[in-house]
């Protein structure tokens, strides 16, 4: 696997290098985002971590050109912190984006994840009682939980919980809705149950569980899982 | 003045006034008895009363011969004179006394030192001139005729002797009579000295001649002309000279001509003024009013300062707008110039942890490293946070927000906190919903600082008292719902309750923890974005947050029946 890392900051592109390597990717690296884009041309690159803020070209205008011939997985690296950033990125074409300063845990498990979607493509079965949003997968004949490939050890009532959302990604419920639901009985006070099963099952299942990719807050409404 | 003082003084002067009027009309009918009394004496005993009341002076055979003869009578009659003449000046002076405190009570500057002018006084002074004189006259000659008329009927008038006394007796029965006088008395009576005073006041605040009728048509247009402007004098004897060129044959096409001329020119300038301050009052702040720059007519010189106004308004905005997208820009640039080398600092202390490190010490020093890069990690986002919610450079999307269920939300997020501060928390009222206007990730972040805040300077062991509560606002807006989150703090708070939202603000003894003293700006400020207000209350080690929030109406319908789709799903 060839992951492009781009990123005018020499001392950060090398850190991430080592990790990239450790984890037994082999590393390209452009300082700018001109260089990324012949880099891209002359090598076969699998995934793109883009800095946006560089010299030259910024990693805006390179995730665009790059996109045009390639749809290669590219996690943004951003600094400035601002969701219009990381709006703008996600709509022309970036797959994630990660927050400088980064855990470099966190940046190597979306990396995986990444590729694995990637590599993955196409693979996707339509068998029954299957369930999944991206690398999210609720086998309901084996009643397991997967996240990108790995088996995730949960409890009845998360189990429960985690099929409702699943099974009707992208729909909003109300903490009342999963109460009744999944503890089948009416939720006369279901007082932060709920809220505080959500967030057990987000720290099981999340590589961040403070920027859930999956399983997410819709603030004084419920929680909902992503339809990817 | 306070509505009680008001009142007590209104029901004083509505005394006096009936006390005026009432002395007034009792004074005259004191001295139309004294009169008739002596009239009946004259027609009885052939003379003036006073001949036969003062018989030292006017020692006549005559009148040793009446007294002689009606001696007892003509004393009571004396005695009933003298008490009715007694009667009318002791009423006289009453009505004197009252008159003058009413002048003194209703005509006099009041606190802020003005003559008040009352409805009354609006009336034109030559109306209230007239109606006082038919009131005097009219009213007063009726009284007389006919309590007079009543008053020759009056047998007690001449008790003393039934038998003689002249008693005439007419075609109206006396008490009719009466009523009637006392009728047309009070009203009269009542009605000039209502104008009376009305005059009085007229003339004590200046504004007698402003207020008639003569001053209205003539007197104060001419003041206002020849005190005012050059433009008022030009424009009214141009219109005035037009009007007297008008009147001669050959002058009228002239004038014609050039009212047809100048006429559209002018409303034309003053209508491009109107419509200008207008366009620029809507938002178009570059418009400008065309003028001819160097026209020395008034309508042109307005407009060039109109102008000269909306240069300046506009320069003011284009300064903020521009100031704005600095600050923001200097805030993203200078988190970006902080969080590059931190980003090397972590990436490099995990990869120097995961390196075979010999000497037992270093690993030491990396914990202290690695610790303090996550504060420092922790106070560069909390930083930044608070510029970017003060700046007012966050975008806020509103949408109705049910505040139990965020506060439930974020008391989940934070379970294992909690369970380890052995705090607890207690949401009230549990079974209400409350809406709320607001950015549901905005209004998470402020709960999230409340919450933070409380668990890291709450007393252990304490309870943290969380209540929601609906006030309705008078008007057409919806209410406002308030929440509030009480907890007992674990040091002593020697500090402000307003001091403790500033930014880097904290308890001294606060210092040692690892907030970064922003939490409670940032909260308020992004309350702030959302039409909210956070406040603070400080009593004794109690600390109490007050959010306010503008309520909602509740979202159409929630789903009602989730358990459709999923248990007859898998089977």
């Amino acid at each position: 696997m060839n992951v492009l890392v781009c990123d005018d900051d020499h001392e950060i592109a090398k850190a991430i290098e080592i990790y990239l390597r450790n984890e037994g990717y082999n590393v390209l690296r452009a300082a700018n985002g001109a260089e990324a884009v012949n880099l891209c041309r002359d090598h076969e690159v699998h995934l793109i971590l883009m800095d946006l803020m560089m010299p030259v070209m910024d990693g805006m205008e390179a995730t665009k050109i790059i996109r045009e011939s390639k749809d290669i997985p590219i996690i943004m690296l951003t600094a400035k912190g601002e969701d219009y950033d990381k709006i703008t990125g996600l709509n022309i074409g970036a797959d994630d984006y990660v927050t400088k300063p980064f855990n470099p845990l966190e940046l190597i498990a979306r990396v995986r994840a990444q590729l694995r979607r990637y590599t993955d493509f196409g693979k996707r079965d339509s068998e029954s009682g299957v369930y999944r949003s991206g690398g999210l997968v609720i086998d309901d004949v084996q009643k397991t939980v997967i996240v990108e490939g790995n088996p995730v050890a949960v409890t009845p009532i998360e189990y429960g919980i985690l099929k409702l959302l699943t099974q009707n990604a992208g729909r909003v419920f109300s903490m009342e809705q999963i109460y009744e639901s999944v503890w089948n009985e009416p939720a006369f006070n279901p007082e932060n149950t709920v809220a505080v099963h959500i967030r057990r099952i987000r720290e099981k299942i999340e590589i961040n569980p403070r920027e859930p990719r999956y399983l997410k807050v819709v603030w004084g409404i419920g929680y909902k899982i992503e339809k990817i | 003045m306070d509505t009680k003082l008001r009142k007590f003084r209104n029901t004083g002067n509505r005394f006096l006034f009936a006390m005026c009027v009432l002395s007034f009309l009792g004074m005259i009918a004191g001295v139309v008895y004294a009169l008739l009394l002596n009239s009946n004496a004259w027609s009885l005993y052939d003379g003036n009363l006073w001949y036969l009341l003062t018989p030292g002076e006017f020692d006549t055979a005559r009148v040793q011969e009446l007294w002689t003869l009606h001696g007892d009578q003509l004393y009571y009659i004396r005695i009933e004179m003298l008490i009715f003449l007694g009667m009318a000046i002791g009423l006289a002076l009453l009505c004197l006394g009252a008159l003058i405190a009413l002048l003194v009570r209703t005509t006099g500057p009041d606190e802020t030192g003005m003559v008040p002018i009352r409805k009354a006084d609006r009336w034109w002074t030559e109306l209230q001139v007239i109606l006082l004189g038919a009131a005097g006259a009219a009213g007063g000659i009726a009284f007389l005729r006919i309590f007079a008329a009543a008053a020759v009927q009056t047998r007690w008038v001449g008790l003393y002797n039934p038998e003689d006394h002249y008693v005439y007796t007419g075609e109206y029965p006396v008490m009719l009579l009466y009523a009637a006088a006392v009728l047309v008395g009070l009203f009269s009576a009542g009605l000039g000295l209502w104008l009376m005073l009305s005059l009085v006041r007229k003339v004590r605040a200046g504004q007698l001649i402003s207020r008639s009728l003569f001053g209205l048509i003539l007197y104060e247009p001419l003041r206002k002309l020849y005190h005012g402007s050059g433009v008022m004098r030009k424009v009214i004897l141009i219109t005035l000279a037009a009007a007297l060129v008008c009147m001669t044959i050959v002058g009228a096409p002239v004038v014609f001509g050039l009212v047809l001329v100048l006429g559209p020119k002018y409303v034309g300038k003053f209508e491009a003024i109107k419509e200008g301050v207008r366009q620029v009052n809507e938002g178009n702040l570059t418009h400008q009013i065309p003028v001819d720059p160097h026209s020395s007519s008034e309508l042109d010189a307005l407009g060039r300062e109109i102008n000269r106004i909306f240069d300046s308004s506009n320069k003011a905005v284009q300064n903020e707008i521009r100031n704005q997208r600095l600050k923001t820009e200097l805030i993203s640039n200078v988190s970006h110039d902080l969080r590059t080398p931190l980003t090397s600092i972590i990436t490099y202390l995990d990869l120097l942890k995961s390196e075979d490190l010999k000497n037992e010490r270093a690993t030491e020093y990396l914990d202290v490293l690695e610790k303090k890069a996550d504060r420092l990690k922790q106070l560069t986002d909390d930083l930044f946070e608070a510029a970017k919610a003060s700046s007012g450079t966050m975008p806020v999307d509103f949408t109705t927000v049910e505040l139990g269920s965020l506060i439930r939300q974020t008391l989940g997020e934070f379970d294992r906190r909690i369970q380890d501060s052995r705090l607890t928390f207690l949401v009230t009222p549990e079974d209400v919903k409350y809406y709320v206007r607001a950015d549901g990730q905005l209004l998470y972040r402020v709960m999230e600082n409340l919450v933070g805040n409380a668990l890291k300077y709450a007393m252990p062991g304490t309870r943290v008292y969380i209540s929601i509560s609906a006030h309705a606002t008078s008007g057409p807006e919806v209410g406002i719902v308030m929440m509030e989150m009480k907890n007992i703090s674990s040091q002593p708070l020697n500090i402000e309750a307003d001091e403790l939202m500033e930014r880097f603000k904290r308890g001294d003894e606060a210092r040692a923890t690892d907030g970064s003293g922003l939490g409670l700006a940032i909260a308020k400020d992004l309350l702030k974005l959302q039409n909210g207000r956070l406040d603070i209350a400080i009593d004794g080690d109690l600390f109490k947050v007050t959010a306010a929030m503008e309520a909602a109406e509740p979202p159409f319908i929630e789903t009602e029946d989730p358990q459709q789709d999923s248990p007859d799903q898998d089977k």
